[in-house]
């Protein structure tokens, strides 16, 4: 490049040894490339014994309700392992109130059921039921919170207006009156959840996406002339979502307890069914032992435990993501 | 704006919000398939079939929903709740008699958790990532893991059954005598534990979180003394988000009072809502409701003027 | 059909030979590690008598009833069973049952049936005045009549329709009828002098008279003026005779007709206003043996015995039927009695271990159990009204239908384990089923002694009988397994329990594909029975119904409202319309409790009955599975506790009765 053409010259603005230079060690802390938000999660519960101890708590117990009893799909039979030593359904397959032994592990109830059988084949309930609320409570949750927090203006005041609603009551209250009124069953449950639940999320989401929609990518991509709807799913909920993940993995237990609360009560699922709130319904008359009688405790506090276990667990999984995904935060308040 | 204005505007914005909950209960039980009187004759045999008709036409149960629904809301602007048709008497006595039970358990539930709370979550995020914080968050983990009417059978079968340190039976002595705060323990630290718990963690976290901040730095960098620099600053400062988290608990300790007195037979609202739903008490439940939605809504507006008051940054934007 | 001798420990290896799936077998499992023998139900069974000279007076009972309150104080608007226990104290009546459930004359000093006519509704039909009704909703018509007035029958040829006059006789022209001598049956009789209530007031004929205004207006309307016709004081209101009419030659008005006697202070209160809850001075006022003293809201009930309790003042002597000892006492020996609301059966079993109670009942079988074999407290047990049945749907569908032919009913009832249902479930407290109704209500029921009723050979079996079951499918012609569904309310676990075990037993069998439901709780389900339509649904899903009832005294009871068209979509005949049943069965049922020779003559109704059992038993339209017992459980403190047949009179029976020399006292 000519630069001497009668005009005034530049000199000093190569830039080469600016790019050679050796990185800068002078700032205290090393250098950490961003992780995504998912590899983050990923190695905390990697390293955290506590989330170990949960998720290996989880999956067994997982397992263990799946190839509890076979399943039939339509005549197929998908699943046929039998890990349960008796048929949870079957009376008086030992005397009544049989304390646990070898042959019963958490002993008999009052028809002489196993209860061990029961327990595992009663997972089945509070799991699957824990993980399909979640599942669509948070999905449901998050569109109708992104659709509010996004578009905002009147859109916005109406919904959240609704959300208030859904708010002004109390979770079970309003769950016990839906399944009390309408029966119980597996679906009518989860209905009942979902439509305590999913406000938690929605107001979440909004809440993240009223942070995040006035960041720089957002107003770039809509410069661009990007649609609503891919600005929404593709930018903005991606980055917004980290406390729903959050808040599904703690929702899980509180449905788990929900339900159980809900068979406690009579409501739900009939008598006779293994489900953990239910079993304790019908046993809870061993808590009176008349005068010298004995307290069959295993009939209580084993479903109740079971319970107990598998929200803990949750709630540990659920702990150590809400400490990943926070540990960004804290970093950058720490650093800057 | 000032606070009067504000509390002002806040009460005015609840409205719609209680009279859509009255709206929404209210359909539900038209939506449910038996109501009262369906309950009252069943395995009845000295009612006849014909009874039905006579016995809905007499609790206006037969004229169209909307004018039910207007009667209703007519009435409780009054202060007439309504009648508990199987019983012959006004929803506002079992209120009256009841509510007091529920409130005073409550009260309990909420400060047992902000005792127990409070304090451990102070210790907890001093002691950060070190054995104390380890332990209290596995004690706050546990807390809410834990079923709340398993817990109190628990504890019913251990200290009330088995010990016999606690009594069983209402002592029928005044709301507010030794006996009846004595047997009110049980079932209240049943109730407080999940509250204490969560509040516990909140606290941590919050805590933790202010700790890490800035000015903490640059105050203990002052010379500040560190009991100082916690108390005053750090803590009122954390407790902005702990007071939110609070108000939200109400709702969980309106729904865990339904269970808790149900498992110790404590003589509350909760008990009689789960009645009323069983018998399709449509005033009961319409008024039982309608007063959660009540405390609740006040519960979060006492939050927020808390907040204002504490924060005073936020107190300006008003 | 299994003898009676097999002891119970047999009878358990048999059981649970039949039921177990696992191979946990017969040998050491059986009595489970506590090692408990079995219960012994009989001295449970046997009365606990009293010796007159250690009666102790005075004392204060604390007692637990099955509820968190009472429902209503207005004796005559409340359906709660729990709110009459308490009543039964405070309101005597005139007619009182002893343990077997024998009635006995009480207030009344005479009381007979004395004449009867074969009437029907339209024989009053010239004494009907035409009316408009209000409104009409449902097919039912609403009049606007004075106060204490109300239609007592209508004329069966005019529909009810909006606007249009109909004939009806309400109870201004039902004295009319009376006058002119058409009545179904009279009822006579004559009040002790000297009664007086709690107030102070003597009871007369107008106590009796005007006591029915009070039933107008209440929930219980339909039940009291179903039967009711009239009644008159023929030696004026200030007088002691009375006399009752029925509008049918009715043999059961005897026992239904009388009503709770209310003081004249009371005779306007509206139904459902008596309660002192919503005002103070509305303190329910009767003439029985205990006073309520204090009461508030929910938690407390306190009941103090009267001063001037008219046994006392009539004297025993001049109780016809008393022939006990002559220094039995005259009222009760306790002085006060404390209602203690527990709603939660552990919750009582667990106030009377710790003494916070005296006497409590409908608890946890385990731990009534316990009670009964412990030193420091007593169970008291007695056959009871209440039971538990089967009803078929009858109709004859093109899917499904197989209960439409009485052999498949027969059959399913020859496999109801009816004596395992008892031993398992209940532990022995309990009766199964043999007769079709159950000992308290054989009085009237039958001329034969109880255990020759059961031992009929229509009897229902209590052992599963297969081999006959078999062979009623064969008759039957149909395919095996039959896929039948056995359906139950939700809410009672005792109930599926029970169920779960026939389901089992018909499976075992080979001979049905059976499955329990539990469609929904008590309420709504019936509901749905009662809907169009249900009937048929069932029959197309051979799906029987299973429901607990209490019965009556009376022996009709048990069968006309499980039967009889009238009660069709009322509790509890879901599957029978007019037409579903045999005409012939109906007017059988119906002649063992309607027309004159019955009325006037209980040994023709009992011959009646016994020529109506073999009847019901083979059409097995309804079976009965069981019968209850009820049980009373008591610590040492209480003496000389023993229960009654009826739930109602469970503490009322207890504290006074000298029809059998009953008397509670407190020994502290």
């Amino acid at each position: 490049m000519s630069t001497e053409r009668g005009r005034i010259r530049i000199t000093g603005f190569e830039t080469d040894h600016l790019e050679e230079r050796e990185p800068d060690t002078a700032r205290e802390e090393e250098y950490v490339e961003p992780q995504s938000m998912w590899r983050r999660i990923a190695n905390r519960l990697v390293r955290d014994r506590l989330a170990l101890i949960g998720i290996t708590v989880v999956v067994v117990m997982a397992v263990t309700a799946f190839l509890a009893r076979p399943i039939t799909v339509s005549g197929v039979t998908v699943q046929p392992f039998s890990l349960a030593p008796y048929d949870p359904t079957a009376t008086a397959v030992g005397g009544r109130h049989e304390a646990p032994s070898l042959s019963h592990y958490m002993g008999t109830d009052r028809l002489g059921r196993d209860l061990f059988s029961r327990v595992m084949v009663g997972g089945r309930y509070s799991i699957s039921i824990g993980l399909v609320v979640t599942a669509l409570a948070s999905t449901f949750g998050v569109i109708y919170g992104s659709v509010s927090g996004y578009f905002g203006g009147w859109v916005d005041s109406v919904l959240m207006r609704f959300l208030d609603l859904v708010f002004a009551f109390p979770a079970l209250v309003l769950a016990l009156i839906l399944v009390a009124l309408f029966g119980g069953g597996f679906w009518p449950l989860v209905g009942a959840f979902v439509l305590v639940g999913w406000a938690s999320y929605a107001r979440i989401i909004r809440g993240e996406i009223l942070k995040v929609k006035q960041n720089e990518y957002v107003l770039a991509a809509k410069a661009l002339g990007a649609r609503d709807q891919s600005v929404l799913f593709r930018h903005i909920i991606p980055n917004a979502i980290a406390p729903v993940i959050v808040q599904a993995t703690l929702s899980v237990g509180t449905v788990v307890i929900g339900v159980a609360a809900l068979g406690f009560l009579g409501i739900g699922f009939d008598p006779g069914t293994p489900e953990w709130g239910t079993i304790l319904d019908g046993e809870r008359d061993t808590l009176a032992t008349g005068d010298g009688g004995s307290w069959y405790w295993w009939a209580t506090v084993f479903p109740g435990l079971m319970i107990f276990l598998f929200v803990m667990s949750m709630n540990m999984i659920g702990d150590v993501i809400n400490d990943a995904l926070d540990t960004q935060v804290d970093d950058i308040g720490g650093g800057g | 704006m000032s606070l009067q204005k504000f509390i002002l505007r806040r009460i005015l914005a609840s409205v719609p919000v209680l009279i859509g909950v009255s709206i929404i209960t209210f359909g539900l039980m038209q939506l449910a398939p038996g109501d009262v009187v369906d309950h009252m004759i069943a395995a009845n045999p000295n009612v006849q079939p014909g009874e039905a008709a006579r016995l809905r036409q007499e609790y206006g149960l037969h004229e169209p929903i909307w004018a039910q629904y207007l009667d209703w809301m007519q009435g409780v602007l009054t202060g007439d709740f309504g009648e508990v048709y199987s019983s012959s008497r006004d929803a506002s006595a079992i209120v009256r008699a009841r509510l007091p039970e529920t409130l005073l358990l409550a009260a309990f539930g909420w400060v047992f958790a902000i005792l127990i709370a409070i304090p451990g979550g102070i210790y907890a995020a001093i002691n950060k990532d070190q054995l104390g914080d380890d332990v209290s968050r596995v004690f706050a983990l546990s807390g809410i893991s834990i079923p709340n009417f398993w817990l109190g059978l628990m504890l019913m079968a251990l200290f009330a059954v088995y010990l016999d340190w606690f009594p069983t039976l209402d002592p029928q002595t005044g709301l507010l005598s030794r006996e009846m705060l004595w047997w009110l323990i049980l079932p209240g630290i049943t109730i407080g534990t999940a509250a204490s718990a969560n509040l516990m963690r909140i606290m941590r976290t919050s805590m933790a979180e202010e700790i890490n901040k800035e000015y903490v730095t640059a105050a203990r960098a002052k010379g500040l003394p560190k009991r100082t620099v916690y108390l005053k600053h750090v803590l009122r400062n954390s407790l902005i988000s702990v007071t939110t988290v609070a108000a939200f608990l109400t709702a969980s300790l309106v729904s865990g009072s339904v269970v808790v007195e149900v498992v110790f037979g404590w003589p509350g609202l909760g008990r009689e809502l789960i009645q009323a739903i069983q018998l399709r008490e449509i005033n009961l439940i319409l008024i039982i409701t309608l007063l959660t939605g009540v405390v609740i809504v006040l519960a979060n507006l006492l939050a927020d003027i808390v907040y204002g008051l504490l924060d005073p940054r936020i107190r300006d934007e008003y | 059909m299994a003898s009676n001798n097999i002891s119970n420990l047999n009878r358990r290896r048999i059981l649970q030979g039949i039921a177990a799936t696992g191979a946990v077998g017969l040998a050491g499992c059986l009595n489970g590690e506590n090692g408990e023998a079995d219960v012994d139900v009989d001295d449970a069974l046997e009365r606990n008598e009293v010796d007159i000279d250690a009666i102790q007076e005075g004392g204060r009972l604390e007692f637990a009833l099955p509820r968190d309150s009472i429902d209503d104080y207005d004796w005559a608007d409340s359906s709660a069973a729990e709110d009459s226990v308490v009543f039964d104290t405070v309101y005597d009546g005139l007619t009182t049952a002893d343990s077997t459930g024998e009635t006995h004359l009480w207030m009344a000093e005479e009381y007979e049936p004395a004449e009867a006519n074969d009437v029907s509704v339209e024989d009053y039909a010239e004494y009907m005045v035409e009316m408009e009704p209000e409104s009409v909703e449902d097919g039912v018509p609403s009049f606007d009549l004075d106060e204490n007035n109300l239609v007592i029958m209508q004329h069966p040829d005019d529909e009810p329709e909006e606007g249009e006059p109909m004939r009806v006789l309400t109870r201004d022209e039902a004295a009319d009828a009376v006058e002119d001598g058409t009545f179904g049956i009279r009822l006579e009789g004559r009040l002790h002098e000297g009664i007086e209530f709690h107030n102070g007031e003597e009871v007369t004929a107008e106590n009796v008279v005007r006591s029915y205004d009070r039933f107008v207006g209440s929930v219980n309307e339909g039940q009291w003026f179903d039967s009711f016709l009239h009644a008159t004081a023929p030696d004026g209101d200030d007088g002691y005779t009375f006399e009752l009419y029925a509008q049918e030659a009715d043999a059961a008005a005897y026992l239904e007709l009388p009503p709770y006697i209310f003081p004249s202070e009371h005779f306007d209160v509206p139904a459902g206003d008596l309660d002192p809850r919503d005002d103070g001075d509305m303190v329910p006022v009767g003439t029985g043996p205990y006073e309520i003293a204090e009461f508030e809201e929910g938690s407390r009930l306190l009941l103090e015995r009267t001063d001037n309790y008219w046994v006392e003042e009539v004297g025993l002597e001049n109780i016809p039927w008393y022939d006990g000892p002559e220094d039995f006492p005259e009222r009760p020996a306790i002085e006060e009695i404390n209602i203690r609301f527990v709603d939660d059966s552990a919750g009582r079993s667990n106030a009377l271990e710790d003494g916070d109670v005296d006497i409590a009942y409908e608890l946890p079988s385990e731990a009534r159990n316990n009670f009964h074999s412990s030193e420091s407290f007593a169970v008291s047990a007695n056959p009871a009204f209440g039971f538990k049945f089967m009803q078929f749907p009858v109709e004859d569908t093109d899917e499904g239908g197989a209960f439409a032919q009485r052999e498949v009913r027969q059959a399913v009832s020859a496999l109801i384990p009816r004596q395992q249902i008892v031993d398992l479930v209940e532990q022995g407290w309990g009766d199964p089923a043999r007769a079709p109704i159950p000992e308290p209500a054989s009085g009237m029921g039958t001329a034969m002694d109880y255990e020759d009723l059961e031992s009929q050979d229509w009897a229902y079996n209590v052992e599963p009988d297969p081999e006959e079951a078999e062979a009623l499918l064969e008759e039957a012609g149909l395919e095996r397994p039959v896929e039948v569904t056995v359906e139950t309310n939700s809410d009672d676990e005792e109930r599926i329990d029970k169920m779960e075990l026939v389901v089992d037993q018909l499976n075992e069998s080979g001979l049905f594909d059976a499955e329990l439901e539990t469609p929904a709780a008590l309420g709504d389900w019936t509901a749905e029975l009662y809907e169009d339509g249900a009937r048929h649904d069932s029959a197309e899903r051979n799906a029987a119904a299973v429901i607990g009832l209490a019965g009556t005294p009376d022996p009709h009871g048990f069968h006309q409202v499980l039967h009889h068209p009238r009660m069709h979509n009322g509790c509890c005949n879901f599957f029978f319309p007019e037409g579903a049943l045999p005409e012939e069965f109906i007017e059988q049922m119906e002649s063992c409790r309607f027309g004159v020779d019955v009325a006037e003559d209980p040994d023709t109704r009992r011959q009646a009955y016994d020529e109506f059992w073999p009847e019901v038993a083979d059409l097995s339209a309804n079976v009965i599975v069981d019968y209850s017992l009820n049980t009373g459980t008591v610590s040492n403190d209480v003496v000389g506790f023993n229960v009654h047949p009826q739930t109602q009179a469970i503490l009322r029976y207890a504290l006074y009765n000298p029809a059998d020399q009953q008397i509670t006292y407190l020994d502290r």
